[in-house]
């Protein structure tokens, strides 16, 4: 078996806000993730907002730095290199962010847009030939190559997330990191996307980690993925079977809230099953304990870890035994 | 059978233009809403849902006309002057924003807010009012209601600002709620639960909601009704158990289609191909012609009719109407 | 694929009202900068040719505008004021527009305490107000054109430095920027490829709003005595000589007065309405 193409360990990122007069917080956005990712696999991480899924996001292409911990890509740890290198390396990973209307550069048309990365990253030969890789680059996508010579406003939606990703895969990296891609995206042009994605990862064996708070948009695109809430990860394993039989219940609370078609408000009532918030944070526990319908006394006081439950898949929850479907 | 509550008549909403037609947002819109009636509104970004919303509450931004007509309880609303629709606004028709942070006033207190609304339209004291506020909190399920009335809007979280947002709406007991896109900005696990107080209220006060949203999931899970819009026309209309197993519009099957799902193999999922055209460049024709699997040479030089099939049921769709001519 | 705009019409009511203040400041801008180019070449008179047979003629007996105590031909002396009061503002607002802008890019780049110095070097500078400093200049320098243009510019540093470094803080946290930054560029490039086009036209309003206030100043240094030494004219200088004669011939100090107000309005009608055409902030529907 090939060794994964990312190692994430113990990665920990502390955010400060300041307020008056110099007293400042500290909030955990990431808390001791770690994680592999295969090669030419789709990786998909759901969780609600605030669950830490965009910082990891952020950290995996170092556009951000770790309070601690290591991401090692394709045997090498992103942040000990120097900056030099570090910039160099950028090449090999690249991220499509969720706002298709913030992502592009208004004042700069298609073509330059697309071919940012080559400036940097192209050697000098190879720069003429930057109009020639946008133009196939942008077919590669299903935009015509005339594209190039247009500014983003002038496509929608859906086009542009085309284009952001374009700009993602002209380095040929082996990893991209998606994140929320088709969140501000309208039905009838998401699917197209979806079918994008896995059209590249099957032409040209990308590695995408696909971060998204649907759990059915993952269901569909997702071979592997894993669940976060309060910036830890909770269940990780092959994506069918997490959410067929989820073994942590904040996984089981996600799937359960999730609406689709058949769904009947009012059958079963989401405040019967929730206790009651405590005011006040809990220190040192599960953090799913408030809302968790299974926990002992145990979770209020001790952390669980990430453990493999013996059928193939990783869950940090100390009550893992009884939860059945 | 009494007359429905809502009432709305070949609505349509355009840009003002000077001198000559408007530019058309929104065309043909008909509809009747009953007491304890829920109607969804589903389209995507484009189709005009979000106007119709505004349209009926008549909250359009300024530049934009409306033409029809919206009958609330056999009062025509569109002729009403600014002064008379704000009376109705408040007492009678509520309103649930998509964002709640814009739509609460940050340096007010959330109880004061609802309070507020209580004061105007039922003409009670502050102090009866804000009593008011906290049962009106507690029943839109915020714990430590009468904490909770005295903290700002930015020291609540996105589902409890949006609480806030339906106890303002819920305070004057209004006979017709419009909510538009009330649950996209929160996390599936708060959605299922505002969507649960709704209908608690549709249920329990014999209110009538209307739902505006992009979510089939959403629509399905609590409306009885649904229509479908896109670029500015309604496609569907029928009980959404029919529109959702038996969708007469392609445009509505597309949308079913491309709904995310596991795939089975290698299979991709049914996309539909294009992009929502935007209303300044229609295509001729049938508006979804340019996207539409199903097209014949008539659908992209005239607009098709609304059909009506009876119990509610219509579609916009010359493939439709031949369909239901041949058989029978 | 079909690739359609999906820009919205714009409202014809506001555009036009927009376009109208466009208008009147290009209109008012333009006769002024031409009469000044106009100066360099041709003035009814020499400037500062004295006729003292003619001195303090009321207008259009002698001239268009009438003469002043030395018989000098007002409109000549207008119209090198012109040229005078807008090249020390174009040159101070160029210097110091520069300047700003790249501490204030620089500024919102480098975020945390090169910021915050870069910031409270402002606030100093701010404190000083440009009559002061041009003293102070003076007393090294002597008076003179320069002296004026590197005190108005000293002055309009911190200005541009808060605009920019504002702005430019706007900026860096879109998306579009991670994109740069992930495509391995470096601080530098993103802020003169990225941040600099997107806040073009905030820094274009800036500008002839600070031209407008440019003159203004270079008109009181002048006043005080601080500007362009004699005998070449400026408005300011015209407006302090005249309070002596103001009783016999309050033309003397309507001509130049007039010129200073007309070129302060239309520059401030250009900022605001290009500020309006620039960012125009419709409505969107969605």
């Amino acid at each position: 078996m090939p060794p994964p193409l990312v190692e994430i360990a113990n990665l920990t990122r502390d955010f400060r806000n300041h307020r008056f007069f110099g007293i400042s917080q500290t909030t955990r956005a990431l808390d001791d993730v770690t994680l592999q990712i295969d090669q030419g696999s789709i990786f998909g991480i759901v969780g609600e907002s605030g669950s830490g899924k965009s910082t990891l996001a952020r950290l995996m292409v170092a556009l951000d730095r770790p309070t601690s911990g290591k991401v090692v890509f394709d045997g090498e740890d992103i942040f000990s290199l120097p900056a030099a290198a570090l910039r160099h390396h950028r090449r090999n990973f690249q991220m499509v962010f969720q706002d298709p209307f913030g992502s592009l550069d208004p004042r700069q048309k298609v073509g330059r847009i697309i071919g940012e990365p080559l400036h940097v990253f192209a050697s000098q030969s190879a720069r003429g030939r930057v109009s020639e890789r946008v133009a196939a680059m942008l077919e590669n996508v299903g935009l015509p190559a005339t594209a190039a010579d247009l500014y983003p406003h002038q496509f929608s939606g859906g086009q542009r997330q085309r284009i952001a990703m374009a700009r993602a895969l002209i380095t040929e990296p082996k990893l991209v990191v998606a994140d929320e891609p088709v969140s501000a995206l309208d039905l009838s042009v998401q699917a197209q996307i979806l079918n994008l994605v896995l059209d590249l990862r099957d032409t040209q064996g990308v590695t995408f980690v696909f971060i998204s708070h649907n759990l059915a948009v993952i269901d569909c695109i997702a071979d592997k993925v894993g669940v976060m809430h309060s910036g830890r990860l909770v269940e990780v394993g092959p994506a069918h079977e997490v959410f067929d039989q989820p073994r942590h219940p904040y996984t089981h609370e996600l799937r359960a809230s999730a609406l689709s078609l058949d769904n009947e408000i009012g059958a079963n009532p989401v405040a019967a099953r929730r206790r009651q918030t405590p005011l006040g944070k809990l220190t040192g526990g599960c953090a799913y304990y408030a809302q968790c319908p299974i926990a002992v006394a145990r979770c209020s006081v001790e952390r669980p870890q990430l453990r493999p439950d013996g059928t193939g898949r990783l869950v940090a929850c100390h009550q893992v035994a009884s939860v059945t479907e | 059978m009494n007359a429905p509550l809502l009432e709305i008549d070949n609505l349509s909403i355009a840009i003002d233009r000077p001198g000559g037609a408007g530019l058309p947002l929104l065309t043909d819109i008909s509809l009747q809403l009953g007491r304890g009636e829920t109607l969804g509104i589903v389209g995507e970004s484009g189709s005009g849902k979000s106007l119709l919303a505004l349209g009926v509450i008549g909250l359009l931004p300024e530049g934009i006309g409306s033409s029809g007509s919206i009958r609330l309880d056999g009062t025509e609303l569109l002729p009403l002057a600014d002064d008379d629709l704000c009376k109705v606004r408040g007492r009678r028709i509520g309103m649930i924003f998509q964002e709640p942070m814009t739509a609460l006033n940050p340096v007010m207190k959330v109880g004061d807010q609802i309070a507020e609304g209580i004061v105007w339209h039922r003409g009670v004291g502050w102090c009866d009012a804000r009593r008011d506020a906290v049962r009106l909190l507690d029943q839109v399920r915020i714990p430590d209601a009468a904490i909770r009335a005295k903290s700002y809007p930015h020291e609540l979280s996105g589902g409890q600002r949006q609480r806030v947002g339906i106890a303002i709406a819920l305070a004057s007991k209004p006979d017709l709620l419009i909510a538009d896109e009330p649950t996209t900005a929160l996390d599936v696990s708060v959605q299922k639960e505002i969507l649960e107080i709704l209908d608690e209220h549709v249920r329990n006060d014999g209110m009538a909601l209307m739902l505006v949203s992009h979510d089939l999931g959403v629509i399905a899970a609590s409306c009885r009704r649904t229509m479908v819009l896109y670029a500015g026309a309604r496609m569907e209309e029928g009980l959404t158990e029919e529109v959702l197993s038996d969708p007469r519009s392609p445009y509505t099957r597309g949308l079913l289609a491309a709904l995310p799902q596991r795939r089975i193999g290698d299979r991709r999922l049914a996309a539909i191909p294009g992009n929502v055209p935007g209303f300044a460049a229609l295509p001729p024709g049938c508006r979804f012609s340019d996207r539409c699997p199903d097209r014949i040479e008539r659908c992209q030089t005239e607009l098709p009719a609304w059909r009506s099939f009876g119990n509610g049921r219509g579609v916009r769709c010359i493939r439709a109407e031949t369909a239901a001519s041949e058989a029978g | 694929m079909s690739v359609r705009p999906t820009v919205l019409p714009g409202d014809k009511r506001t555009s036009v009202a927009r376009s109208s203040k466009l208008v009147a400041g290009l209109v008012i801008t333009g006769v002024l900068c031409a009469i000044a180019l106009v100066s360099l070449v041709w003035t009814p008179l020499p400037p500062t040719k004295i006729q003292i047979a003619y001195k303090l003629t009321a207008p259009l007996q002698q001239g268009l505008l009438g003469t002043d105590q030395l018989g000098r031909d007002v409109l000549s002396m207008v119209m090198v004021g012109a040229w005078n009061s807008l090249s020390t503002a174009v040159a101070a607002v160029a210097i110091g527009g520069s300047l700003g802008t790249v501490a204030g890019l620089f500024a919102a780049a480098a975020r945390g305490t090169p910021e915050a110095l870069a910031m409270r070097a402002c606030d100093i500078v701010f404190a000083l107000p440009p009559i002061l400093s041009a003293m102070m200049l003076g007393a090294f320098l002597g008076t003179g054109r320069w002296t004026a243009i590197i005190a108005i510019a000293v002055f309009m540093i911190p200005v541009f430095a808060r605009v920019v470094c504002g702005a430019a803080r706007q900026i860096w946290p879109r998306d579009y920027i991670q994109a740069a930054r992930g495509a391995g560029k470096g601080p530098m490039l993103i802020s003169i490829e990225h941040v600099l086009p997107n806040i073009s036209s905030q820094i274009i309003v800036q500008v002839t709003i600070q031209l407008g206030l440019a003159i203004l100043t270079e008109a009181s240094l002048s006043f005080l005595g601080l500007g362009m030494p004699p005998p070449s004219p400026t408005w300011g200088r015209m407006l302090a000589d005249s309070q002596t004669y103001l009783a016999q011939a309050p033309w003397l100090a309507v001509a130049p007065g007039l010129a200073i107000a007309l070129a302060v309005f239309g520059l401030n009608m250009l900022g605001d309405g290009l500020r309006d055409t620039l960012d125009p902030r419709t409505p969107l529907l969605r």
